[in-house]
């Protein structure tokens, strides 16, 4: 391996960048839909979104060659310069998720937090009030009192409420975009063949999904303490639509090296750094096997209710590593790409 | 209006890097990188065997990646002349144009934080003097001039002479000519 431009700070940013952009459109998607129910995933997904996002920026400032002049960024706007377009993108969804994230702070934190700065304790009684969730009860993934569902935050004044869906629902576009410009970041250079294809954007968009829902899996039990239907109900829906992103993923992977296959010598080339060269483990064993077949395969499996029988302590075991391994996945994705296309060039 | 380019005619370069030399010393480059380069490749085994020999540097592209994935607007061209620059008050160092550039014109000067790359001594050119790579050189590789101007060494080689410029199916398109006749 020559010496890269583009190292591990790179790398961490796509996958933190990615993972905190599916994070908002989840949580979104969670706090707009079928109100209350899912208020778990929500909040999970809206804490996080903002801490990602901040720490991949970071790293991506931090591998700057003049970080202190990363401010440069903001005093132009370069219309062709995917970076560009990103970095702005990337201040707009720092905005919006730490509003975002503000309205749906646990009201046991912000009580601690009252606590322990007295003088500032009447704002944070105010927030711990706004965010009380609606008590939603589910019973076998069905939500009981369904008069209390349209309303997830009833003791929010009406602007705040609005402004909290307001967030979340322009979390959605803005986050596909970041998930969406992670790729583009990469697939807009013609110089580095093995990048410069319309799927590798998709590719990310969806491996960004994914790795949110297993994420998010691991993450919205500890940030909500429902009750035993409310956590299965959480997992189930995330479970089912990681299914989806994570096929959505294999559907692209499969056409990308068919498309390398049958391409120009250039892209053949750079191909070939995955099909049968230095990145061919990482890739196979690490991205294709661990990140995406034996994670969907059990996820398939437990949709289909094959996992009912299992003792309680291997289910729980499997709720930690699935979404482990598709987190691993996601990162070796982004290594092998940032790598292998560095390792190519135009013929 | 003016609009640099160059023709290099390889057949005459013999590989003594002068060029490279007068360019880090005209334009005090950091040591252990260069903004142009001898490449030479062996073939064979002695005594059946050639060797091919490519000097370069910048293409100086009239649609160049560089340019176009910059984020700051670091990289521009020059509207006088077409030289491709980086304004280093404005390089952040992200080195996206290194990756973008399909030549590997650029690098990366880690001591200063930025990018750098061949400005054709538009320094030199402003006091009407050519390049140091183009006046150094003991065989004469490097022409340089203005496409502009009819009356031009570098028109007259490009009227006459058959030329290739390097990857133009990039789409870039060079300024650096390569005789091939």
């Amino acid at each position: 391996m020559e010496h890269h431009e583009w190292g591990w700070m790179i790398v961490v940013y796509l996958f933190l960048g990615g993972l905190g952009a599916g994070c908002m459109v989840l949580s979104s998607a969670a706090h707009l839909g079928r109100r209350g129910r899912y208020q778990g995933i929500a909040r999970a997904g809206a804490l996080l979104a903002p801490v990602l996002v901040g720490l991949g920026s970071g790293l991506l400032i931090f591998d700057l060659g003049s970080p202190l002049r990363f401010w440069r960024l903001f005093v132009t706007f370069q219309p062709a310069s995917p970076m560009s377009i990103g970095s702005w993108l990337l201040v707009g969804f720092s905005v919006i998720t730490s509003i975002f994230a503000v309205l749906q702070l646990p009201p046991s934190w912000l009580r601690r937090l009252a606590a322990r700065f007295p003088k500032l304790g009447a704002s944070f009684e105010t927030l711990a009030l706004w965010n009380k969730p609606a008590h939603v009860a589910v019973r076998e993934g069905i939500s009981i009192e369904r008069d209390q569902i349209d309303i997830n935050f009833p003791h929010s004044p009406g602007g705040v409420r609005r402004l909290r869906s307001a967030m979340a629902g322009i979390g959605i576009p803005l986050g596909i975009g970041v998930g969406i410009y992670t790729g583009v970041l990469l697939g807009a250079i013609p110089a580095r063949p093995f990048w410069n294809t319309p799927m590798v954007a998709q590719l990310f968009l969806f491996s960004a999904l994914s790795t949110a829902a297993a994420l998010l899996m691991l993450v919205t039990p500890l940030v909500w303490k429902g009750d035993a239907g409310q956590s299965g109900l959480a997992h189930r829906s995330l479970l089912r639509a990681d299914l989806i992103f994570i096929f959505l993923e294999l559907f692209i992977i499969i056409p990308y090296i068919i498309h390398g296959e049958l391409s120009v010598l250039s892209a053949k080339e750079s191909l070939n750094m995955i099909l049968g060269g230095p990145y061919s483990g990482s890739f196979w064993i690490g991205v294709v096997l661990v990140g995406i077949l034996i994670p969907a395969s059990i996820e398939l499996v437990e949709a289909a209710g094959g996992a009912r029988k299992l003792p309680a302590r291997l289910t729980r075991g499997l709720h930690f590593i699935v979404p482990v391994m598709i987190l691993v996945g996601g990162y070796l994705l982004r290594w092998v790409f940032v790598h292998a296309g560095q390792d190519t060039a135009f013929l | 209006m003016s609009r640099y380019a160059m023709v290099l005619d390889r057949a005459r370069c013999v590989d003594c890097k002068a060029c490279m030399v007068a360019c880090t010393a005209e334009n005090d480059v950091e040591i252990g990188y260069h903004r142009n380069w001898v490449r030479a490749a062996v073939k064979g085994t002695f005594p059946e065997l050639s060797m091919q020999i490519e000097p370069g540097q910048c293409m100086h592209c009239d649609d160049p990646p560089c340019v176009r994935s910059c984020p700051t607007g670091a990289s521009y061209i020059n509207a006088a002349g077409g030289i491709v620059g980086v304004d280093e008050k404005k390089c952040i160092g992200c080195r996206y144009c290194m990756l973008a550039c399909p030549y590997d014109a650029r690098f990366f000067d880690e001591a200063a934080g930025i990018v750098d790359k061949c400005t054709f001594c538009d320094h030199r050119l402003a006091l009407g003097q050519e390049p140091a790579c183009v006046e150094t050189c003991p065989t004469k590789v490097r022409v340089f001039g203005d496409l502009d101007d009819p009356g031009s060494e570098v028109s007259r080689l490009m009227r006459t002479r058959n030329t290739e410029k390097k990857l133009a199916h990039a789409g870039t398109a060079p300024n650096l000519n390569y005789i091939i006749d």
